[in-house]
């Protein structure tokens, strides 16, 4: 594995092909070393191509802050927190008080929908989409008013405009959605905010927002300085690689942030919280990640021409396509052959959502498909 | 600072003295770490915030740093080893058992779910305030019952301040900032009486140091009392305050108020650490034994100067310095330690938390010389 190091991969490498082979290799490789391929995936080791992962891991210059905060680990963290929501503040040129940190944005998520069932309101969101906080409202005796998709798969505005009614409190919107990834185009969403945020708090869940490549594409953030009645949460769970880190970001207007936040801000795990704050400004890791998902959707674009298989254009870490037979029944298959890939989505039961995760594990996901159902 | 160390010594982590026990040999699988003997408003000690200053047991340490390499995981797999081990543990059923970052996203949801059921919440003055100042937050009534002449939670006065609009009742035992105990007794009946009219929960952040025949954990209750949660932490004596391991032990009913559906929300390091650090008895203890010699050195120093205090069952002390508790606070600052927050209507009383003896008895030493 540390023989053939490709251009690309000195960039990359698995604790084994780390620093010192690099360095010594006489290789100006960035600052940068990461997990290298697994392409010879194993049932204890298989390639994790279901959970919207990145499988390149932290950077490194996050890893090493993570490892520096270990022993202070015991504390509690009540300084951090505020170094940063200063950076995130920075990042996205708004202020401090519109900025919240949470373990996660799922965090986020779930308190909206407290706040939602305190108010008493309705939950006004599209189906299929991301589930965390339909269920959680479910259980805490919400009432869900779930619009389907559009014929193109995409949100659907205006079916959700004639769903709306005065007992809604809380609408969600996935932008990029999941589990198609497919976006809203930004001045109808626009539009949809600056209507229907005077009568319920819409929150907008941007958790893919750094993969998009998309003229159509807009974060909602500005809405949020505005002060509009507009919740906008990221995550670094999936660019950053913190999904078992913990770190979500949320921007809203202050009132909403004094009412998510209360005085205790101790939850967060301090060695997450540095971590952030150096991955955030990483960009040249940010980029090459985009660059390799780029790469990865091509490799299965390329597949699913091939096969003549019906697609969503990718805006996300993932892909969601029409296998033309169960979704269940091609993750059975590739699971045999050590690849884990999406659940199903209902109504689309016959769509496989597929995360990305390197070109080269993708290329075998590739090949093997093909022999299996080609 | 190498040259002392004890046989209980080398059961604990820290960088400073890594090294050196690692080469010599005797040094079981823990280090310690030094004591602060010149703190400086920049590098304090820390008794300010009921930590475990010791740092992890070496154990989690170790599976800490390896559990890293999962870092960009979604990692389900180890919560069910953690449940597993509490369940085993603490003899209850795993369905019983939820984890979070720390006790208090627990503390808060318990207060949203009293808000949604639009309820008041009871509680005693002084305690801790995640619940009650979550919920004023929410603009929910709070009732608090000042505890009694004894200054422990007064469990009659609050059983006449319950109302019908009561829908969640939070006790902390031992409380904080005075470290008293409930009597376990009368603290079951009252959990029992008061869970058939609202939630009870009951906050045992600091269960593991209590050292007390009066006292009990109230977790049996919640197998057959399906309004009754317990919450714990791995804050105090796993040193995890900065890592974020919490748990709420209730009827799955009650769980799912105060959990989200998916458990998304931990940090696979913490996960990995609070595993071992659960089974790892002889740091535990080693802790508890560390926090005896802590408290006895506070305690002279009270007996001494005649001040009065609360007997601890905790790693923290409540005494009645005789003058204002900020006033306290900025002298022992300046002198590089960190003391307790003001706690009305306490103002007078000081919360000291336990640091490494060494440092107890600088900070005593200190006090005297200020204050004496
Ligand atoms: C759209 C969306 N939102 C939120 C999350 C949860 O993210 P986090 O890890 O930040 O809690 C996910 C995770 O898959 C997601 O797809
Ligand atoms: C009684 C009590 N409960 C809960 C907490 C918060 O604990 P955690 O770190 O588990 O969120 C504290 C912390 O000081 C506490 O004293």
């Amino acid at each position: 594995m540390t023989t053939n190091l490709t251009r690309r991969q000195w960039l990359a490498g698995t604790t084994t092909v780390a620093a010192s082979s690099l360095l010594l290799s006489g290789v100006k490789a960035s600052a940068q070393t990461f997990m290298a391929p697994n392409v010879n995936p194993t049932a204890e080791n298989p390639i994790r191509a279901h959970l919207n992962e990145n499988s390149y891991g932290q950077s490194l210059k996050a890893r090493k802050a993570i490892a520096d905060a270990a022993d202070d680990a015991h504390k509690y963290a009540f300084e951090d927190i505020f170094k940063l929501i200063g950076l995130m503040a920075k990042l996205q040129d708004i202020p401090k008080e519109y900025v919240g940190i949470g373990a996660g944005s799922t965090e986020f998520l779930e308190k909206a929908a407290v706040f939602n069932a305190l108010d008493g309101g309705d939950l006004l969101l599209p189906t299929p989409t991301y589930g965390d906080i339909g269920r959680f409202s479910r259980s805490l005796g919400s009432n869900l008013i779930e619009v389907p998709v559009g014929e193109d798969m995409a949100i659907n505005l205006d079916a959700m405009r004639r769903a709306m009614t005065k007992n809604v409190k809380l609408i969600y919107l996935c932008n990029p959605n999941n589990p198609i990834p497919t976006i809203i185009e930004k001045n109808a969403l626009k539009e949809f905010c600056n209507e229907f945020s005077p009568q319920a708090t819409i929150l907008i869940d941007e958790a893919y927002f750094e993969y998009v490549d998309n003229p159509n594409y807009e974060s909602m953030i500005d809405l949020v300085k505005e002060n509009k009645n507009i919740i906008v949460t990221r995550t670094a769970s999936k660019i950053h690689a913190f999904a078992g880190t913990r770190i979500g970001v949320c921007y809203a207007n202050p009132d909403i942030i004094k009412r998510m936040f209360s005085l205790f801000a101790n939850t967060l795990n301090l060695s997450a919280m540095r971590g952030a704050y150096a991955s955030y400004q990483d960009f040249e890791y940010q980029n090459f990640l985009k660059q390799k998902n780029k790469e990865c959707q091509k490799i299965i674009y390329k597949m699913l021409d091939d096969m003549g298989l019906e697609y969503k254009e990718s805006n996300a870490n993932f892909l969601f396509f029409n296998a033309g037979r169960p979704s269940k029944e091609v993750a059975e298959t590739m699971k045999k052959h050590h690849i884990l890939t999406g659940r199903e989505f209902k109504p689309f039961t016959n769509w496989v959502r597929l995360s990305l995760s390197k070109p080269e594990e993708m290329q075998l996901f590739a090949d093997i498909y093909k022999r299996e159902f080609g | 600072m190498t040259n002392n160390v004890t046989r209980r010594d080398w059961l604990i982590g820290g960088s400073a003295l890594a090294g050196t026990m690692l080469v010599s040999k005797m040094a079981a699988a823990q280090t310690v770490p030094a004591a602060n003997l010149n703190p400086t408003p920049e590098n304090p000690i820390r008794a300010g915030f009921n930590e475990n200053v010791y740092g992890h047991s070496l154990k989690a340490k170790k599976v800490m740093v390896k559990a890293a390499e999962t870092a960009h995981l979604y990692d389900f797999f180890s919560q069910r080893v953690l449940n597993k081990v509490i369940s085993e543990m603490e003899n209850l059923p795993g369905d019983h058992i939820a984890i979070e970052n720390g006790s208090t996203p627990f503390l808060e949801k318990a207060a949203y779910a009293c808000a949604i059921k639009q309820g008041k919440v009871l509680t005693t003055n002084p305690t801790y305030s995640s619940v009650p100042g979550t919920a004023k937050q929410l603009g929910l009534e709070v009732i608090a019952v000042p505890v009694g002449e004894d200054m422990g939670v007064d469990l009659d006065t609050m059983r006449a301040a319950m109302t019908d609009d009561v829908k969640l009742v939070y006790l902390c035992n031992p409380n904080n900032p005075i470290p008293s105990i409930i009597e376990k007794n009368a603290l079951r009946d009252f959990c029992i009486e008061m869970s058939k009219r609202a939630l009870v929960l009951i906050d045992e952040a600091y269960y593991e140091y209590v050292d007390n025949p009066d006292f009990a954990s109230m977790k049996d209750l919640v197998t057959d009392n399906p309004n009754i949660i317990i919450c714990r932490t791995a804050s105090k004596i796993h040193g995890f305050a900065g890592v974020r391991i919490g748990f709420a032990f209730a009827h799955p009913d009650t769980l799912r108020l105060i959990t989200g559906p998916f458990n998304l929300s931990l940090n696979n390091v913490a996960v990995a650490g609070a595993i071992e650090s659960y089974q790892d008895m002889e740091y535990q203890n080693f802790i508890k034994q560390k926090n005896r010699e802590s408290m006895d050195i506070l305690e002279n120093m009270f007996e001494e100067l005649g001040l009065r205090y609360i007997k601890s069952n905790s790693n923290f002390a409540f005494f009645h310095a005789g003058r204002p508790s900020t006033e306290v606070a900025e002298a022992l600052k300046k002198r590089g330690i960190l003391s307790g927050r003001p706690f009305p209507p306490f103002t007078d009383w000081v919360r000291m938390s336990t640091v490494k003896p060494e440092e107890m008895q600088y900070v005593v030493d200190v006090y005297k010389q200020l204050f004496a």
